[in-house]
């Protein structure tokens, strides 16, 4: 199987970026290295594509975000991610609709196979 | 990196927001394209090949730009919508934000005084031709009216206008102050600033009811309602002229880090 492209995660991207948050809270960067390292390295996003689905996840009020005022590195600051309750609870509710997903087309899948 | 904040500015200049919005996308996205850039720099040892690199990882423009849109509100789209500027209204490369200030706000003036002698001539000429009677307005109250309010228009335009520009450079002193003597230097000037703001809102407020009072054939506001819109106008100056003191310094700031890139400009890589 090659590598799964940003726009074959349509529609996922923003539950993926949830449960990478949900062990605690991180910049746009570690989220993207936390989702690469647990994908075995199979997502291949586009790094940029990351912020509008975390600003639009934020517009949501799923996820709280402030500035890393504490940075050791120069230039430019960076906004650290976490998840809020009612992401929590997105979270949960996603989770809950992707088992059902994978339940239905896998009895599908099996039953034509 | 020069050529990674014009890549920043392509994907996010297009964008209908608020500027404070685009600000936080601006630096956040900087930050990101700067440790991509860092990372390639460190596989290739070459500056142009991970430049390129760097923002070929980043993502499309264009597409990206489309994307950050689509995460702002409709509500925060249509207020922040903006036509394209003509390039008289933008601030030239090296012009100062005072000449620029100036220069956009004599443009101001002169549309409004235009505006208002095309409209107040037809009537000026209208009261003329009749013969006048007690209630109604004489030919020179107009004639008076007009001068007046382009008067007090010239006089909120330029005062407004300089009071922002003065309170800007006062609290970039303060911020910048190195000082304690320094800043209480500047702090004493933005309280001097609010305060000329709260004379400046009294008089123009109080004139332009004054010559509504004078020019109108009916008792337009009592000598209570007078004194309230006027003391109310003086209270909401200092605030408001500190608001647009900010509003300026971010504006300036803006422009000089970001808005005055050429996005034509050509990328190594």
């Amino acid at each position: 199987m090659g590598t799964i492209r940003g726009d074959q995660l349509r529609g996922h991207l923003d539950g993926l970026i949830l449960a990478s948050l949900e062990r605690g809270e991180a910049h746009g960067w570690d989220i993207l290295r936390n989702l690469e390292t647990a994908s075995g390295g199979m997502l291949a996003l586009k790094e940029g594509s990351l912020y509008p689905a975390l600003y639009r996840l934020e517009g949501q009020g799923l996820l709280a975000a402030r500035w890393d005022e504490t940075a050791e590195r120069p230039g430019p600051r960076r906004r650290v991610y976490r998840l809020t309750g009612k992401g929590r609870r997105r979270l949960a509710a996603a989770r809950d609709e992707w088992r059902a997903f994978v339940s239905v087309l896998g009895s599908l899948l099996g039953a034509l196979a | 990196m020069k050529a990674l904040k014009i890549e920043v500015e392509r994907v996010v200049r297009p964008i209908q927001a608020s500027g404070a919005r685009k600000d936080r996308m601006r630096e956040e996205l900087l930050a990101h394209l700067t440790q991509l850039y860092e990372e390639e720099l460190a596989r290739s040892g070459d500056p142009d090949l991970a430049v390129g690199a760097a923002i070929g990882r980043f993502g499309d423009a264009a597409t990206l730009s489309r994307e950050m849109q689509a995460s702002v509100s409709r509500l925060e789209r249509f207020t922040y919508f903006q036509l394209p500027m003509p390039r008289w209204q933008r601030r030239r490369l090296g012009e100062s934000p005072l000449h620029y200030i100036l220069r956009l706000n004599t443009w101001a003036a002169v549309i409004t005084l235009v505006a208002v002698t095309l409209l107040g001539l037809p009537l000026f000429f209208a009261a003329s031709r009749r013969p006048h009677r007690a209630d109604q307005v004489s030919p020179g109250q107009a004639e008076v009216f007009l001068i007046g309010f382009a008067a007090i228009q010239a006089i909120t335009i330029y005062g407004w206008a300089l009071l922002g520009e003065a309170m800007r450079r006062a609290l970039v002193a303060r911020e910048s102050a190195a000082s304690a003597i320094e800043r209480r230097r500047a702090f004493w000037r933005i309280v001097g600033f609010a305060a000329a703001n709260a004379a400046l809102s009294g008089i123009v407020t109080s004139g332009a009811l004054l010559l509504f009072v004078w020019v109108l054939p009916i008792d337009f506001v009592s000598r209570k309602w007078f004194w309230s819109i006027t003391l109310t106008a003086m209270v909401a100056g200092p605030p408001m002229i500190l608001l647009q003191g900010r509003d300026q310094r971010a504006a300036v700031r803006r422009f000089d880090d970001w808005e005055s890139l050429d996005l034509d400009e050509v990328q190594p890589g």
